[in-house]
C-alpha cells in the first residue's frame, strides 16, 4: 500500500474528475484492492468485474471523500469490501467457492509496504489478547467477507452463538485497542 | 441535534466495518452513514481500526484490459461544453422520459449554469424545447421579454436541398406568424418585432419549418414543420 499523504491527494484530485490522477490512483492501489477482492469473492474473474465496479463507484464518490475523516486507503478498502462483499452476498449458496482461505495465509507478505504505526501494532496485539485463539478467527472473517451465517457454519454454532461472539469480541478489540 | 450513539449503534456500526451483514442491513447502515454524521464517524473508527488486517492481503496485479474497460467507463465529457450537452441524444431522452415539465425544470437549473447570451429577467423568460419526430436532438428555445430577444440555441447542420428554416410563434387562434429564419450553423438572436411580441406568451406554441431560401413567400409555412414546443414560463 502506498504512502497516505499521496493517496489523500490523489482520491482529491479525482473528486475533481481529474482522470489522470485516477490512473496513478488505480497504478498505486490496484494492485490490493484485486487482492482484496479475490480473497472475498475465491477467484480472480469474479474479482475481475469487481474491480471495474469498484474504480468506477471510485471516480463517482471521491468528491465526497473528506480528508479530514477516514485516511484514503481506509476509504478506497471499504468501498472494495463493500462491493466484493456484496457481490458475494448475492451468490446462490450452491455457488460458494471455497477456496479463499488457498489464496491468503495468515504470515504478512514479506514484499508488501506494511503500515509501521501505531494501529498495526496494537490491532495484532489486540487481537491475540481475545479469548480462545479468536484473533484468527476475526483475520478470517474480515478478510474473506464471512456473513454471521457463515461464520456460524464455519464455527457449527448457531446463528444467535455466532452473532453473541463476534459482537463481545468486537466490544473487547475496541476497548483494548483504546487502552 | 444529534443524539448520542447507544451502544446498540456502535455494535452495529462495527459490524458493517466488519462485513458480516447481510445485503439488507448494509443498505441501511449506508443510508444511516449519509443521514447521520455521528453514525458515519462511528463507522470510520472502526474502518481505520480494522485497516491493518488488510496487511495481510497479497497484492495481485490485475490485467491490463481491467484498466482499459474502467477508462472507458469513465470517459465521455465531464465538463459540458455548450453545445456538448444540447447536441447528447441521451441527454434528452432522459429528459423526455421525465415528462416536459420537469424537463424544463432539470433545464432550468443547467440553463442558469451557463453563461447567459443576453441579460435575462428571469422570472419572466419563457422557455421552450422544441422537439421533432426524426433522430435530430430537441434544442431550446428562450425568450426574453424584457428584451423581446429570442435566443435560438441550435447547431443547425446545412439542409441537403439548401432549404432555410423558419420559426413561427402559433396564437390560439392556429394562424403561424413568422419570427424569421434560423441560421445554419450558428445560434442566432431574434429580435421580435412589437407586433408579435403580445403572442409570446405561455402556451403558444413555436415551430420550425423548411422553406426556400429566404423564408416563406407567402407568408405562412408552406413546408414541412420539422421541430415544434410550447413556450412556459420559466
Amino acid at each position: 500500500m502506498s504512502t497516505g499523504p499521496d493517496i489523500d491527494n490523489l482520491i482529491s484530485r479525482v473528486g475533481l474528475k481529474d482522470r489522470q490522477a485516477l490512473q496513478l490512483l488505480y497504478k498505486a492501489t490496484s494492485a490490493k484492492l484485486f487482492g482484496i477482492s479475490i480473497r472475498i469473492l475465491g477467484n480472480k474473474n469474479d474479482a475481475e468485474d469487481v474491480l471495474q465496479e469498484i474504480y468506477i463507484k471510485i471516480w463517482n464518490k471521491a468528491e465526497l471523500f473528506n480528508t479530514g475523516r477516514a485516511s484514503g486507503m481506509a476509504w478506497l478498502a471499504t468501498i472494495a469490501r463493500n462491493q466484493a462483499i456484496d457481490v458475494l452476498r448475492s451468490r446462490k449458496n450452491s455457488e460458494d467457492i471455497d477456496n479463499h482461505l488457498d489464496i491468503s495465509d495468515s504470515k504478512p507478505d514479506p514484499e508488501l509496504v506494511t503500515l509501521i504505526n501505531e494501529n498495526n501494532r496494537r490491532l495484532g496485539a489486540c487481537l491475540d489478547e481475545l479469548e480462545d485463539q479468536k484473533g484468527q478467527l476475526v483475520r478470517k472473517i474480515y478478510l474473506g467477507g464471512w456473513s454471521y451465517q457463515k461464520t456460524a457454519d464455519e464455527l457449527k454454532v448457531p446463528l444467535n452463538t455466532a452473532k453473541t461472539w463476534l459482537r463481545r469480541s468486537l466490544i473487547a478489540l475496541r476497548k483494548c485497542m483504546d487502552r | 441535534m444529534t443524539e448520542k450513539l447507544t451502544e446498540e449503534d456502535k455494535v452495529f456500526a462495527s459490524e458493517y466495518a466488519m462485513g458480516v451483514l447481510e445485503q439488507d442491513e448494509m443498505i441501511a447502515a449506508e443510508k444511516r452513514c449519509e443521514l447521520d454524521p455521528e453514525f458515519s464517524k462511528e463507522v470510520e473508527a472502526w474502518q481505520e481500526r480494522l485497516l491493518p488486517m488488510l496487511d495481510q492481503v497479497s497484492e495481485v496485479v490485475p490485467d491490463d484490459r481491467i484498466w482499459d474497460n474502467i477508462s472507458r467507463s469513465v470517459s465521455g465529457p465531464v465538463s459540458e461544453a455548450k453545445t456538448g450537452i444540447w447536441n447528447s441524444l441521451p441527454f434528452w431522452r432522459g429528459l423526455s422520459l421525465i415528462g416536459l415539465s420537469a424537463a424544463i425544470l432539470a433545464l432550468t437549473v443547467v440553463f442558469l449554469n451557463l453563461q447567459p447570451v443576453l441579460p435575462v429577467a428571469v422570472d419572466k423568460t419563457l422557455l421552450a424545447i422544441l422537439t421533432s419526430d426524426s433522430e435530430a436532438p430537441p434544442f431550446l428555445v428562450r425568450y426574453d421579454p424584457e428584451n423581446s430577444a429570442l435566443d435560438v440555441q441550435v447547431q443547425l447542420q446545412k439542409d441537403p436541398q439548401g432549404r432555410a428554416r423558419e420559426l413561427w410563434i402559433i396564437p390560439p387562434d392556429g394562424t403561424p406568424k413568422s419570427l424569421g429564419l434560423l441560421d445554419a450553423g450558428n445560434k442566432g438572436i431574434i429580435s421580435v418585432g412589437q407586433t408579435l411580441q403580445d403572442l409570446m406568451v405561455e402556451g403558444n406554441t413555436l415551430a420550425v419549418s423548411l422553406e426556400p431560401q429566404g423564408g416563406s413567400p407567402t407568408g405562412l409555412p408552406t413546408g414541412p414543420v420539422v421541430a415544434s414546443g410550447i413556450l412556459k414560463l420559466l
